[in-house]
Order: C-alpha cells, then structure tokens, then sequence
C-alpha cells in the first residue's frame, strides 16, 4: 500500500480553494474583479453627483453628504481589496512552501545519475536507436495519423528515423489496428485464421456492433447466420457467456447498462488478440525487447539501492567484477529464456567453459566442482547430495535445454 | 512486497521520478512568484492613485472632482487589465496543477494495478512507463531540424513549430502521454545545447544566464564564465579586437578574484594570437626555432601538430574562413600530448579548440537539469545498462548450434519457432551493448520442471518434450511412433523409455 501517493495528493488537493474548487490564484482574480465592479458602480455614483451639481440642484447638504459616501465607499474597498488580496496570495505561497517541503522530504530519497554504474558507450546510440525503431513500430504504428503502406513506411522514417527493413514489418498490423479502432473489422477478418478464437471474437464484436446501431432484425440475422462453424465445437463456452446474453438482451430489445464500456472492452480484446497472432505469425516479439529490458531494469533497482545502502553501512565490497553484486528476483516471464544451473559446489553459474556434468545418481555438478572433488580424476569421490559413490569416467557432461 | 512481477512498490516509482513533480512545482512557484510582483506592483500603483484621488476630492472643487472621476476610470482602467494579467497566471497555474494532476493519477493507476493483482494493467502501464522513457530520450537527443527547413513548413512561431516535430513529442502525444512529462523544459534545454553544439551560438545560453542569474550564483557555478571566456576566445578568432577587449572589461574583469589564472590566460591569448598573425614574421619571436618549417601541420600518423605560432594561426585562423562556409565542427582533432610537448602552445591551443563548445554545452546541461532536479543522465540509458545486466547469463550472446535434418520443413518449425532466441539480451541490438555489461548475480538455478535427460545428454522438460511430439506428428512434420521424442538440437529420436529423470539442484 502506497503511503506517499495519499499525501501527496492530498498535499496538491490543498493547492485548489475549497469553494470553488479553481488554485489559490483565482481568489485573487475574483476579488479583483468584485472591486473592479463596486469601482464602476461608485463611479457611476460620482459621476450623477457631479452632473448634479453642475445642474445646480442646490441641496448643497444632501449632495456632499453623498459624495462624502461615495469617497468613504471607494476607499473602503481599495482597503479591502488590497488586505484580502495579500492575504489571498500570501495563503497561496505558504501552500506551495509546504509542498517544496513535502517533495524534498518524502519524494527525494536517490540521486538517480549515481545509479548509472556501467555506462553504456557512447557508440551504444546507434544500437539503442535501432531499438526505439523496433519499439515505436511495434507499439505506435497502430497511432499514427497515416494509414496506405507506403505512408506509413514514410511517417515511421521521416518521424522517427525508422528503417524501412523494420518499418515494413509492421505496417500491415498497423492498418488492422487502426482499422480495428475505427470500428471496422473487415480488414481482421480478411487477415484471420478460420476456427480461431480470434475469428469468434471478430464475430462477437461485429454483432455488438450491429447491436448497437440499433438495427435488431440484422443484428439477429448476422447472429444466427455469420456464427463460425467451429463455435459450437470448440467454443461452446464462450457461445453461452458472450452470444446467449447478447441473444437475451435483443429479445428483450434492451441493451445492458454498460453496453458501450462492454463494446469498447470487446474491441480491445480483438486488438490484442490480433496483435499476438500477428506477432506469432511473423516471428515478430509480442513484447519489444526494449520493453522486457526496462521492466527488468525498474524489477532491480530497488536490489540495487538496497545494495547501495548496505555497502555504505558496512564498507563492504563487492570482488567479483562481471557480476552484478545482487541477485535479482525475476517474475517467470523474464527468466525464461535461458536455463540457469547453479553449481551446488561452487555456487557459480555454469557457463562454456565450466559446463555441466551428470553423475551417476544423477546429480549435476559443473566440470570444476567434478575436478576438485575427483582430484583431477584420480580417485572417487561421494557425491554431495547422496551416499553414491562416482568417478570422473562414470559423469557425463550435460545441456540444459529450454523449450 | 506485496506485487505481481516483484516490481517495487508505488512508493519506490514515486521517488523514483521525482522531477515528475518536483518540475511543475518549481514552474508553480515561479507562477507564484510573477503573481507576487504583479500584486507587489500593482496594489503599490493604486494606493498611489488612490490617494491623488482622494486629494482631489477633499478639494470639494467641481473641477477638481471632475478630475477625480477621469482619474477613477484610470483607476478602473488599471484594475481591468490588473485582472486580465492575473488570469494569465491562473490559468498557467491551472495547467501545471493539472499536470501534477494527472501525474498523480497515473501513478494511481499503477496502485490501482497493484491491489486489484491485475497482470495485463499493470504491463499496460509497465508499457506507458517505458513510452514515457523512450519519448524523454528522443526529446533529449533529437537534432535540431535547421530553420530553412522549418519556416518553409510551418513558417510559425518556432516554439510551436519544434511541438509538431520533435520526435519524442510526436511520439508522447500519439501515446497520450504527454501531460506525464515536462518537454518544454527538456526541448528548452535541447535547443539551447545544440545552438551550442552545432552552430557555435552563445547568444540562447547568455539570455538564459541573464534569466537565472540567482541560481548559478547559489550553486557557485562556473558557467557564466566559461561562456564569456567563449565569447572573448571567439572575438579573438574572428580578428575583432576591440569586441574582445570591450568583452573582457565588461564580463570577465568580475572574475579576476575567483578565476585570475584563467583571466591571465586569456590576455595573454590576445598576445599571442597577434603575435602569430603572418605579417610579423615568426623570426621576430626568438622562442620559434628557424628551423622549424612551418609547413605540414600533421604529423606522418596523422596527428595535427602544431610547431609554430604560424602553424597555429593557419590552423585556427585560415580554417575559420572556410569554416563558417558549411563545416562548423573541426574534423580533425588533435593529440592533446602532442600539444604538449609544443613548448607553451597548448594552453592556447587549448583555449581555442571546438571542444570546449562541447564541454560548455555538457557544463549548462548540468546546471539546467540540477535546477530542475532532472537526472543529468538520460534515464533510459540507465534503466538499460540495469536490465541488460539483470538479464544477461552466461548462456546470453552465444549462437547456439544447430546441427540440420534432412527433413527442410522440420529444421524451419524448430529454428523459427522451438528453439527461436527470444531472449532481449541476445537479440542484435542489444547483444552488441551487453557484451560489455555485467552478468546477473545469481544464487539459485532457474531451471523447469521435470528435467529428464536423453542418452545424447540434453536435458529437457519431459512435458513439453513430449507435446512438441504430438505436434511434429500432427503437423506431419516428422513421422515419429508411439512414445517417441525427437531431439530438436540433434534431431535425433529416442524413446521415452530412454527418459532419465535428472535432480538438479
């Protein structure tokens, strides 16, 4: 649970005035524009006083007694005016003092440029560059405001400086999505598999579509007739908790509540399923690796600083070189790509060089840990994690492979 | 830690980005303060009015009073536009407040992410957050479109102008995220670096010095010196002595108590740069050995050496004319050792050389972003150089190899899609950036379940080994009998009798 955000928000709520829900600020405008107001009446006032006098109406009494009114009036709500405004202001300058020290004590725990240990050459730009590219397409070509191919492959270089060998790997999924957004499916129907899910939920949208339009009669008919074969055979689940409901809700000619919310969910389902199939199809990475790096990136600073702060109190340091100095906990999703065998023996990642090896209980220990315990394959040794006995010629060296 | 993918906490993010509202907040107050002048002026103003006002009405003149009602509707006059300036702050006020709004917002949403345990919302906003980190990137790093370019286009105002191009704000704003970051502030900074960087122009920082005067002062910075040290070194290249001089007496003669070996440096460059100037000739000057040809001025491995004052006139000098044509960046930079050995040359030399319009640049990006309390570095970069090391295990940027079947469409199945790499680290933009990255410190194996191992000693997931199987025989892709695995690396086939069930630790 977030302690900060509360605060914060709250601390920024304070920065609006509470009657009128507009910043500090507009206390000063209001009352500005109230004084500017009684100043034209109390000149209007002047001004028939004076075109009185000039008259000649001569109640010299009654006539300087109002003007003694009207310059009593003036400078009552000059006086006014001038101390509610300060006030105002000065209110509104303690409210930011509070959050400059709000900000400095909650909010600033880390210089982040000390965080950035191994810099990255300056040669790297290129590389990182040839990332954004594939980033940028992959996840804005849906965005942008051009929609033929060749504009598209266009808008990408001139924009963002993309290539067109990766520009042109996206520009179909970037039609059908715009497309998609625009509300027109028939693009993603052209594009996909019969009997796929993303079949059923093009026709489950293109009928709530339907429905929405208001059109009943076709809405049944395109229900009934359009539904893919392989619905009822692989589907039927999905058949009674999307199509049942619709059917009973266009029986009823009533749409449920929150029929657009539930619309604009169904669309962006058939979004995203599109875009994993087109991915798969096209060897494309569903997540951009730029993506999958950052996320790893955010996943181990709190490892890092943590670590930071530990070799601050207790002047430790850390020996081995290439090796970050903490283990990083990854969610699955980021740890599969390669298999990881810890040596049991050495605790060090098996590597080319250190494979490794199989004994005969099974066991795996690297070539290293092999060597050491065999001395160099002289005699036999126990194996660390059973009462078998193994010799160097009876292990095997092994491969982890994922798949 | 309470989080899905043992991401840290909406506390962590918070101080993490920091300037996300440290930055408004110090454009607020800045609001606050122009709102503090203004009243400061104006109430001052009025009561003045007021009291002429008043002084004419205590006349009981007619006349008198007749001037009081002009000087009354001056006095309306004075509010009104009082007020419309004011209006100008509010809503400026209004604007950033509803930046910090939405920016507290959206870390609301990553709270909201969090508590409601939903996987898809929070990589959604994993998402947006690295957008946000690639837009600021861009925004830093874009190059400056030249002007031709963009009045041709636009022919508008050039703030707005460089809002419709800048890659990072294009980007941002087809993403909806442009209220998360403060790009004017990043674009300001941009353009004043590159004016620096790429057209030796000093004129943007000097006003931007002139507007923050107080700050520099504070931080006890050394940039408005530098600068002006540029604009004098500049004069002295262009010949324009009198500038120079008239530069030294009016911006660098404040110096001389803190900087007063570089003041003596400076005068004497002028010296020496009029005592290089061809018409007198070098032999007047009896530290310049005769025999030195003053002929090439690089040396046989290409290294610029400068031998004589002529040398280094006609380095900086003759260079200078054909500079401003299209070159404004020195191409050939030389061996500041070489220098060296140039008996006195190279603190000259070094005073003159294109790189300290670099180094200047590097100095104002520092003060600018302290001032706001933006990270010096780009954020992005960091972020990588963590993943990448996070990521990165000893398996990483090894090619994997493959040995092929006589089956071609069974090698294009498995390399395409069983044993494709997907790994980030290994992919071929950033295998080059990993290779010189640390590894990933790891104390457990992060292996699969059911690891059994096949005679030819790969050890597999015995599951889906088994379903890879079924599908090569369903998409008849190789004829496999019952209880029969094909071996993807080696394609051999085993049987699942010849399965041993391994027990790595």
């Amino acid at each position: 649970m977030s302690v900060i955000l509360p605060s914060l928000s709250q601390e920024i709520e304070r920065l609006y005035d509470e009657e009128n829900g507009q910043p500090l600020v507009s206390k000063c405008v209001e009352e500005t524009h109230e004084f500017k107001t009684q100043l034209k009446k109390l000149k209007a006032h002047l001004n028939k006083h004076i075109q009185e006098v000039e008259k000649g109406d001569d109640e010299k009494k009654g006539n300087k007694r109002r003007k003694d009114l009207v310059v009593e009036k003036l400078n009552k709500a000059h006086r006014q005016w001038d101390h509610s405004i300060k006030k105002n202001y000065k209110h509104a300058s303690q409210q930011h003092s509070k959050i400059s020290k709000f900000l400095q004590n909650k909010l600033h725990e880390f210089d982040l440029d000390e965080v950035y240990v191994n810099k990255l050459h300056p040669e790297s730009r290129t590389n990182i560059d040839k990332a954004i590219s594939f980033h940028i397409s992959r996840y804005n070509v849906g965005s942008l405001p051009v929609n033929g191919r060749q504009e598209i492959i266009d808008y990408l270089g001139q924009v963002y400086g993309v290539t067109q060998d990766i520009s042109e790997r996206f520009v179909q999924l970037g039609q059908i999505v715009q497309d998609l957004k625009n509300g027109d499916t028939r693009s993603c129907i052209e594009w996909c598999h019969d009997d796929s899910l993303l079949q059923f939920e093009l026709y489950t949208l293109n009928a709530m579509q339907l429905f929405q339009n208001g059109d009943v009669l076709n809405t049944y008919k395109y229900l009934t007739e359009n539904i893919p074969n392989s619905a009822f055979k692989y589907r039927q689940h999905q058949v009674i908790t999307q199509v049942s409901p619709l059917l009973t809700q266009l029986l009823l000619g009533k749409r449920a509540d929150d029929f657009d919310n539930k619309l604009q969910l169904q669309q962006e389902k058939c979004i995203s399923l599109f875009t994993k199939d087109y991915c798969a199809q096209n060897n494309l990475p569903f997540d951009s690796a730029l993506f999958l790096i950052i996320l790893s990136g955010v996943i181990s600073f709190q490892f890092f600083t943590k670590y930071k702060s530990i070799r601050a109190s207790a002047h430790v340091d850390w020996t081995t070189e290439d090796e970050l100095p903490f283990d990083v906990k990854l969610p699955e999703f980021l740890t599969r790509f390669h298999p990881i065998f810890i040596c049991p023996v050495l605790k060090e990642e098996t590597t080319l060089e250190n494979p490794p090896y199989s004994l005969p209980c099974h066991h795996i220990l690297s070539k290293k840990s092999l060597e050491r315990l065999s001395k160099n394959g002289t005699s036999t040794f126990k194996c660390p994690y059973c009462p078998v006995n193994a010799s160097k010629a009876k292990t095997k060296k092994v491969n982890f492979v994922m798949l | 830690m309470g989080s899905l993918f043992n991401e840290p906490s909406t506390d962590f993010h918070l101080k993490l980005n920091e300037q996300l509202f440290q930055i408004p907040h110090e454009l607020l107050r800045e609001n606050v303060r122009l709102v503090q002048k203004l009243i400061d002026k104006e109430t001052q103003g009025l009561n003045e009015d007021f009291q002429e006002m008043n002084a004419l009405l205590a006349e009981n003149e007619l006349d008198q009073d007749k001037v009081a009602l002009t000087k009354l509707g001056e006095i309306i006059k004075r509010v009104d536009s009082f007020e419309k300036k004011l209006n100008k702050r509010l809503n400026e006020d209004l604007q950033l407040l509803n930046r910090i709004r939405t920016r507290v917002s959206f870390f609301q949403d990553l709270e909201d992410a969090k508590t409601l345990g939903d996987h898809s919302k929070l990589t959604q906003w994993y998402q947006d957050y690295t957008n946000l980190l690639i837009g600021d990137y861009l925004i830093r790093n874009s190059k400056i479109r030249g002007k031709e370019l963009s009045e041709g286009k636009y022919g508008g105002d050039e703030d707005d102008d460089e809002r419709n191009w800048n890659p990072g704000v294009m980007f941002l704003r087809q993403q909806h995220l442009e209220q998360l970051i403060d790009y004017d502030i990043l674009l300001a900074a941009n353009r004043i670096s590159k004016s620096l960087t790429e057209e030796h122009d000093l004129s943007p920082l000097i006003e931007w010095i002139g507007e923050n005067k107080n700050f520099l002062k504070r931080n006890c910075s050394i940039l408005e010196f530098e600068v002006r040290l540029q604009e004098y070194v500049e004069f002295l290249k262009n010949g324009q002595y009198k500038n120079a001089i008239e530069c030294f007496q009016c911006f660098l003669l404040q110096f001389m108590e803190t900087n007063f070996a570089d003041l003596k440096l400076a005068s004497g460059l002028l010296v020496f740069i009029k005592s290089c100037e061809p018409p007198s000739p070098p032999s007047t000057d009896g530290i310049i050995d005769p025999q030195i040809i003053a002929g090439d001025e690089f040396a046989k491995d290409g290294n610029l050496v400068l031998k004589s004052k002529a040398d280094v006139h006609r380095h900086f000098f003759h260079r200078k004319a054909f500079k401003s044509a299209d070159t404004p960046t020195m191409s050939n930079a030389f061996k500041f050792n070489n220098l060296t050995k140039n008996m006195d040359f190279a603190r000259y030399t070094d005073l003159l050389d294109a790189k300290r319009w670099t180094a200047i640049s590097e100095l104002f990006l520092k003060e600018y972003y302290s001032m706001y309390g933006i990270s010096h570095l780009d954020p992005l970069l960091m972020y990588l150089s963590l993943g990448i090391s996070t990521l990165k295990t000893k398996e990483c940027l090894h090619e994997r190899e493959f040995s092929s079947s006589d089956f071609h469409k069974l090698d294009g199945f498995i390399h395409q899609g069983v044993l494709r790499n997907t790994c980030p680290v290994c992919s071929s933009e950033f295998a080059p950036i990993a290779k010189d990255l640390p590894y990933a410190h790891h104390t457990q194996s992060k292996l699969f379940e059911n690891p059994i191992m096949l005679p030819n000693g790969n050890i597999y997931d015995m599951k889906k080994l088994k379903t890879l199987a079924a599908t090569l025989l369903r998409e008849n892709l190789y004829p496999l009998k019952d209880n029969e695995v094909l071996d993807p690396i080696d394609k051999q086939v085993f049987s699942e009798t010849d399965f041993v069930t391994m027990y790595p630790t």
